[in-house]
């Protein structure tokens, strides 16, 4: 029987020592202050049949936790009784300071209690002193040993694991912020649409309502009534802006096709400040130009640029104060000496945008005007444009107060797609 | 001065009652109302308009086909028909030169004085 138990054991251990480089000893400290319990260990270890081990030996708490710093030990052995304290301590330091020795308590008469407190602060063995022999202390050794090992591993998954499910996650917010993005295309699609459909439907009774003006104003000849005249002035001038949100739902849904020609930027600039200058004198706003002194012409199309233009600086008048300033600027971005992109800053100097509501003015029908005074649209309409050239439309707070509108105009070279993804 | 008629024709009944009322005012013209296309090839017979005024998007039979089916009565294929319309902007209407078809086209909401000018130009002299 003996034999065949023999037998049997034999290749599993030469198994486990295959993990181990059978060469390889294992790294022990004994932690111990009296003498004669390292000469019996050191002779059972001698006697070990299936690891070999190397042994160091210190007397104190304090030794042992500079030995355990300064080397890597594969398991301590700790007497409990040390001149310098308890040594279950070491156990808690070994685990606090991530020393990876897997600790077998040495224990005494200190009985059960003794065993139950080692086992609890993370012990992975206690041996009675007075029934310790050479296969028992292998067996607790080689076994301790292999659980700290496969603690240590199970601990790297671990961590690998919560990496794994940090960038997990992180795809996972970007897939959701993408999939926010698609619905926000998607609703805007359906109010595009929604907006073409009521805005042919609005203007028949549009049309209606000017006949019937029409009508009014002609037999308004043999009528002195002053307020009937002021009514159909008022209606009419309703029908106009009824006519330009209906004007602005169509072009906010109707697919822009941008008419290119070679342009100056600042050709264009102009002639939309001329158009708001009636505007800009109503409201006694001092328009202040910066101009890059060279600009490169760009193939843009003229009209839609304009509108674009006409509408932050619309913006801007109807965020300023009376008497305030109005400066529309021109930069550009150098690689080289080539351009790559023109930028044109229109700047108030008005109360600012709330940071949370700095990209919502561009959502359809979103309007930060009183009512009637606005279609909601502008911001949509220009952006979509800016953006149909390649470039980009952003609003931005100033530190000492006001709103920046910036447009981005990239240069492409001859021969680069227009589609906004140049060089 | 003869009066010069004008045949409307629409599926908007306020817009028509409006419009020739207003034309009639003017003392130009004498002005005939369909509010549908069929009932208006009908009255074409024995209204003998000189000018059409003719919307495109009617229930049953569109402005288009009405338009076809009088150009192809010999009696009145000369007679000029301008499209007015709703489902065209007035920069969409300038972009294709006010021609829809190869018919004038004036889109709503338009201002009558417009519709007059139009007439005119377009009236056989």
């Amino acid at each position: 029987m003996a034999a065949d138990s023999k037998r049997i054991t034999k290749p599993a251990v030469r198994r486990r020592g295959r993990r181990k480089n059978p060469d390889e000893a294992y790294r022990m400290l004994l932690v111990d202050d009296e003498p004669s319990v390292q000469t019996l260990i050191e002779k059972m270890m001698s006697n070990f049949a299936r690891i070999r081990c190397r042994l160091d030996c210190v007397h104190s708490l304090k030794e042992a936790q500079s030995a355990l710093q300064k080397t890597s030990y594969d398991a301590g052995l700790i007497d409990v009784r040390l001149p310098d304290g308890n040594g279950l301590d070491l156990i808690t330091y070994a685990r606090e300071q991530h020393l990876d020795a897997a600790m077998i308590v040495l224990t005494g008469v200190e009985g059960e209690e003794v065993n139950r407190e080692a086992m609890h602060r993370g012990a992975a063995d206690f041996l009675e002193k007075t029934s310790l022999s050479a296969p028992l202390l292998e067996r607790s050794i080689l076994y301790a040993v292999k659980s700290k090992r496969t603690e240590l591993r199970l601990r790297d998954a671990v961590r690998h694991l919560h990496v794994r499910e940090r960038s997990l996650r992180q795809s996972q917010q970007a897939l959701e912020h993408t999939q926010l993005q698609l619905i926000q295309a998607e609703k805007l699609q359906t109010v595009g649409r929604m907006a073409a459909g009521i805005a042919h439907e609005l203007k028949n009774p549009l049309a209606t309502l000017l006949m019937g003006l029409k009508s009014i104003e002609m037999r308004r000849k043999n009528n002195r009534d002053a307020l009937v005249g002021a009514a159909v002035e008022e209606m009419r001038a309703a029908v106009q802006r009824a006519d330009a949100i209906v004007k602005g739902l169509l072009d906010f849904s109707a697919p822009v096709k941008l008419q290119r020609e070679k342009a100056q930027v600042h050709d264009v600039l102009d002639a939309a400040l001329e158009l708001a200058r009636h505007e800009l004198q109503c409201n006694h706003i001092h328009l202040v130009r910066v101009y890059h002194r060279e600009l490169p012409t760009l193939p843009v199309d003229r009209n839609k640029l304009m509108q674009v233009f006409v509408n932050l600086v619309q913006n801007a008048v109807h965020a300023s104060s009376e008497g305030g300033t109005l400066t529309v600027r021109t930069e550009v971005d150098k690689s080289g000496k080539r351009v790559e992109m023109i930028h044109v800053l229109v700047d108030d100097h008005g109360k600012g945008i709330p940071a949370d509501r700095l990209e919502r003015v561009f959502d359809p029908f979103y309007t930060t005007k009183s009512a009637g005074t606005g279609t909601g649209l502008g911001l949509s309409v220009a952006r979509s444009i800016v953006e149909l050239h390649g470039g980009r439309l952003t609003l931005s707070n100033r530190l000492e107060g006001g709103v920046t509108a910036e447009v981005q105009l990239p240069i492409m070279q001859d021969g680069e797609q227009y589609n906004g993804s140049g060089s | 001065m003869k009066m010069k008629k004008i045949m409307v024709i629409d599926d908007e009944v306020g817009f028509t009652r409006l419009l020739k009322a207003n034309l009639e005012e003017t003392g130009s013209y004498a002005v005939n109302v369909e509010n549908d296309g069929a009932r208006a090839l009908e009255s074409v017979e024995w209204f003998k308009p000189d000018l059409i005024l003719l919307d495109v998007v009617m229930p049953d039979i569109d402005g288009f086909e009405v338009a076809d089916q009088i150009k192809g009565m010999d009696a009145f294929a000369d007679v000029p028909i301008v499209y007015i319309t709703a489902t065209l902007s007035r920069e969409q209407a300038d972009s294709i030169g006010n021609k829809l078809k190869d018919l004038p086209v004036l889109a709503k909401p338009v201002e009558f004085d417009q519709i007059v000018t139009v007439i005119e130009e377009n009236l056989p002299s």
